[in-house]
């Protein structure tokens, strides 16, 4: 598989330009924190028909666990696998080491599936604070409590009519909205204006996006 | 209004597209040029039953999971017995 989107030179040093970092709202500790995730990659995975049970004994072999067949979150060998459907995941992997992970990826999954590298196709936005969760329940028409969505938990969903994946990590405190490129000028301005009145802080974009 | 998607749970109706009627597709592998053959798939394209009470219809989790899913309903009061996945094997197939 090639490597040469990674390369230096090749990445995009620019800032999105709807990302305006600050502080804004009402005065007082900010209630959600919006961070633009700069560096991920993200494949998404999805078996050959009559092909799933061989795709997650490939990967459980290779990466130690393999996905469930459900919106649930499965960290293993450096990925997220993140369910989106019947027999499809999204694999997220972020940091360092990422072009021997996606090898390893492509070396356990392409017998058994398609998998298509969306990386440069989503941005994904992430979102904490002690109102992330009042400033999602906004937005998004599914239960966001702790029962309904725990941690690890994935939801295709929709907000302002934009098809999103919503996920809690599995640590719990951190959302993540991740979009089609295109859309996310438009969600990150429903985030930002469901997020106001808790107290909004935008993080600098980071160098790479 | 929810619908019970299999695989993402309870989900609002404002994530789901409708087709239609859930019929069994006309056999293709007869000869197609026979009057019985046009009729059945006169039948299958144009023809719609709309029952009141329980029918059963395609529905796509178009915002959600993008399965397509037979759900029954009693078209009267809006009561959904049940939501299935298309793909009975749950492999993804988009039949």
């Amino acid at each position: 598989m090639s490597d040469s989107f990674t390369l230096p030179g090749l990445a995009l040093d620019l800032v999105p330009h709807y990302l305006r970092p600050g502080r804004s709202g009402p005065p007082g500790a900010s209630g959600v924190v919006l961070t633009l995730i700069a560096d991920e990659d993200r494949f998404n995975i999805e078996a050959r028909r009559g092909s799933a049970a061989q795709l997650l004994a490939s990967l459980a072999n290779s990466f130690g666990a393999a996905p469930v067949n459900g919106p649930k979150t499965i960290a293993a060998g450096g990925f997220d696998f993140v369910g989106v459907g019947p027999s499809r995941w999204h694999a997220i992997s972020r940091g360092d080491g990422r072009a021997e992970r996606r090898a390893a990826l492509a070396a356990a999954a392409l017998e058994s599936a398609t998998v298509l590298d969306v990386s440069h196709g989503f941005v994904t936005f992430q979102l904490s604070g002690r109102s992330v969760v009042e400033a999602l329940a906004k937005l998004a028409p599914i239960d966001l409590g702790e029962q309904g969505f725990a941690p690890g938990a994935c939801a295709m969903t929709q907000i302002h009519g934009m098809s999103v994946q919503l996920r809690r990590r599995l640590d719990g405190g951190f959302y993540e909205c991740a979009v089609p490129r295109s859309f996310a000028g438009s969600l990150y301005h429903a985030l930002t204006d469901a997020a106001l009145r808790f107290g909004l802080t935008v993080e600098p974009a980071q160098a790479v996006i | 209004m929810l619908i019970n998607c299999p695989y993402c749970g309870p989900r609002d109706l404002l994530e789901f597209t409708v087709k239609g009627e859930a019929r069994a597709r006309p056999d293709a592998a007869a000869d197609l040029d026979s009057e019985a053959s046009r009729a059945g798939f006169v039948d299958a394209v144009y023809l719609r039953d709309n029952p009141a009470g329980r029918h059963k219809e395609h529905w796509l989790h178009a915002s959600g999971c993008q399965s397509w899913l037979v759900i029954e309903r009693d078209t009267r009061t809006h009561e959904i017995f049940g939501a299935s996945l298309v793909a009975s094997d749950a492999e993804g197939a988009k039949s």
